[in-house]
């Protein structure tokens, strides 16, 4: 039984404490659990069960993310979509899920983490087993991504279908809002399941404020509104914003902690089509092209809903509303950026973090690139006008006026928006370069482990939530195996 | 305090003394951490002009919304608004003398525009808070939804209890 904090009793202590439930944490928990550990898992959010999922923005987005939605980089350039709640990002997240590529596989192994990855492996079989994931079939690609589909195709790129982790999908397309179907597979209804059989103890609405370390090793896990929860292990899985942040509040700040920071940062291009689109209806992303990853862009379809997608449409008033009335009929593409570009995060009050982020020349022209191309496939596809995101806006109509149009990339040119922060305390081996052994416990700090993608020492260029799940895994493993 | 902390904490405290200062020129009170009257009004006034006001949905309806979401932000964002929305209440006091609420709805389009197209990168991310809480606000309602062809219940995905 998930309860929360403050009503719990006075004088808690655990073998270990999980900070943080999304899906690194879940993992962990319940590989601590399944040993036969006596855990506690601690989520600042809520539980949201099923009852719960009303499928409308403006009740959901508070509740689903952290800060209220409002989570920025400092200077609001870069809108950072994180989740909060038993399940964190797993529960907004569109369910995208594979493994590393070759490249960030030889790119990790060139510094060292061979071994870890082969370890790894057993961590992702497990991961995909539990979560169910499945490539998705070819009736379950909605209009939006056949779109995508055709566009690359006809262009003679690389496009394929994702794996996802869901069953018995109805194609609600509220993968965003928290699944009201509950087909999504996640750290929320697999994961805290599995580990409070084992015997865990979850608490929600749990914020760790600080960690407690004498003579270098963790004695406990302040949580605000309770007091100390005593633990000799403390499993940081925060998200690779909340964990460094949490770490440097800690007095455990090394230079290294928070900085490295990657963000996947991305941006639409939008077009309208003749034909209805409704984006909204099935699986919001089925498909994926890497087309253009090794020159830093990755494309993937896009949807919001209304009021998301109302916010990236320019000008305001009854202009503004006079494109909307295309919503049905806009298909859009998203380009992340798989950067090399890094910044930092601090820690702020209460749950908000801060983080300083600027995109280098080669990420800016990544993203003039992706943006480009992204208006490539949608024409190609059939869009009547393409959308470029840029400051001022311009709209294309031809492959000639892609080439053409002056796209402006800057601080809010366009605003960007990022879903996967990664690489704030990073695993190596090497302990000036990076802030956890190679299977994620920390250089310094005896007992402190992380799991989550704040391990990640590079961007991925590609979904990292497969890759989390398995981290929290391994990390509780190689844990288990130190005692 | 490291440099970079004091850069944040100077970003967020030059938000809050501009947003002051404003609030003196019109002689009203700002307080962080609390909604004020005026503030309201401005807030409301920017929302009917940045939504479609035709499209049925009662000013009320979408700004309670607006009100619900922004409630739902961390304590410092909800700050930043407020400080961005005194501002934005004073802006046209130079240029049109008069407050941005009680100014003509033209000459508050042209205000808003301005920001929107602000060549300085802050004003344009301020505009977009607004805007965007705004916006939701706005989309979050059936009666929008019905005029952009998005519904709930015509949704074969969603459950019974939702339509």
């Amino acid at each position: 039984m998930i309860s929360s904090i403050t009503s719990a009793s006075s004088g808690l202590s655990a073998d270990a404490v999980v900070v943080g439930l999304g899906a690194g944490g879940g993992m962990a928990l319940r590989t601590l659990a399944e040993s036969g550990i006596d855990v506690i898992g601690l989520e600042l959010g809520e539980d949201l069960p099923i009852e719960h999922r009303t499928a409308r923005e403006d009740q959901m987005i508070p509740r689903l993310f952290a800060e209220g939605g409002a989570r920025s980089t400092d200077d609001m350039g870069i809108s950072i979509i994180q989740g909060k709640g038993i399940g964190g990002s797993t529960l907004h997240n569109t369910n995208l899920i594979g493994r590393i590529n070759d490249e960030t596989t030889q790119a990790w192994t060139s510094l060292g983490l061979g071994e870890t990855l082969r370890e790894l492996d057993q961590s992702y079989a497990l991961a995909e087993r539990l979560l169910h994931v499945s490539t998705v079939d070819d009736d379950q690609v909605n209009r939006n991504n056949q779109i995508f589909w055709d566009g690359a195709h006809a262009l003679g790129w690389e496009v394929h279908r994702m794996k996802h982790n869901r069953v018995a999908c109805k194609g609600s397309g509220m993968c965003t809002l928290g699944c009201p179907n509950n087909a999504k597979r996640t750290t929320a209804n697999v994961l805290v399941p599995d580990a409070l059989a084992a015997g865990a103890r979850v608490f929600e609405n749990a914020r760790a404020s600080k960690i407690i370390v004498q003579r270098g090793r963790v004695c406990g896990v302040d949580v605000a509104g309770y007091g100390v929860i005593k633990t000799g292990r403390v499993f940081l899985a925060g998200s690779a914003m909340g964990s460094p942040a949490l770490a440097i509040a800690s007095g455990l700040g090394d230079g290294q902690t928070g900085s490295n920071l990657h963000l996947h940062p991305g941006t639409t291009v939008a077009g309208r089509f003749e034909e209805p689109v409704e984006g909204w209806l099935g699986i919001p992303q089925s498909v994926s092209s890497d087309q253009f990853l090794d020159q830093g862009a990755w494309l993937v379809p896009g949807f919001a809903h209304p009021g998301a997608a109302s916010m990236f449409v320019p000008g305001f008033g009854s202009s503004h509303h006079e494109t909307m009335t295309n919503y049905a009929h806009l298909a859009a593409v998203i380009i992340m950026l798989h950067d090399t570009s890094t910044g930092r995060v601090r820690p702020g009050t209460d749950d908000v973090v801060h983080s300083t982020y600027a995109l280098n020349r080669r990420d800016r022209r990544a993203l003039e690139l992706g943006i480009r191309r992204a208006a490539s496939l949608l024409l190609a596809a059939g869009a009547v006008e393409v959308f470029l995101p840029s400051f001022p806006p311009v709209t294309v109509r031809s492959e000639r006026e892609v080439e053409a149009a002056k796209i402006s990339i800057g601080l809010m040119s366009p605003a960007l928006t990022s879903v996967h922060p990664m690489s704030t305390m990073p695993m190596g081996i090497s302990r000036r370069k990076s802030v956890t052994n190679p299977w994620g416990a920390h250089w310094n700090v005896r007992g402190l482990h992380v799991a989550d993608t704040s391990l990640f020492p590079t961007s991925i260029g590609g979904p990292p939530q497969l890759t989390a799940y398995a981290l929290g895994d391994l990390v509780a493993r190689a844990a288990l195996n130190e005692t | 305090m490291t440099l970079r902390a004091l850069k944040i904490h100077a970003q967020d405290q030059t938000i809050q003394v501009v947003a002051r200062a404003s609030a003196s020129a019109l002689g009203e009170p700002y307080t962080l951490g609390v909604w004020h009257e005026w503030q309201y009004r401005s807030l409301r006034a920017m929302q009917s002009r940045i939504t479609d006001n035709s499209q049925g949905v009662t000013g009320a309806t979408a700004f309670d919304r607006t009100l619900s979401v922004i409630g739902g932000f961390a304590t410092l964002h909800q700050d930043r608004l407020r400080g961005f929305i005194s501002i934005l209440e004073a802006a046209s006091l130079i240029s049109h003398r008069v407050r941005f609420s009680a100014l003509q709805t033209d000459a508050q389009d042209d205000v808003l525009n301005a920001w929107a197209t602000s060549k300085i990168p802050a004003r344009r991310a301020a505009f977009h808070g607004l805007k965007s809480v705004c916006m939701m606000g706005f989309y979050s309602d059936d009666q929008t939804w019905n005029s952009i062809g998005y519904s709930l219940a015509e949704n074969p995905g969603i459950p019974a209890r939702l339509q």
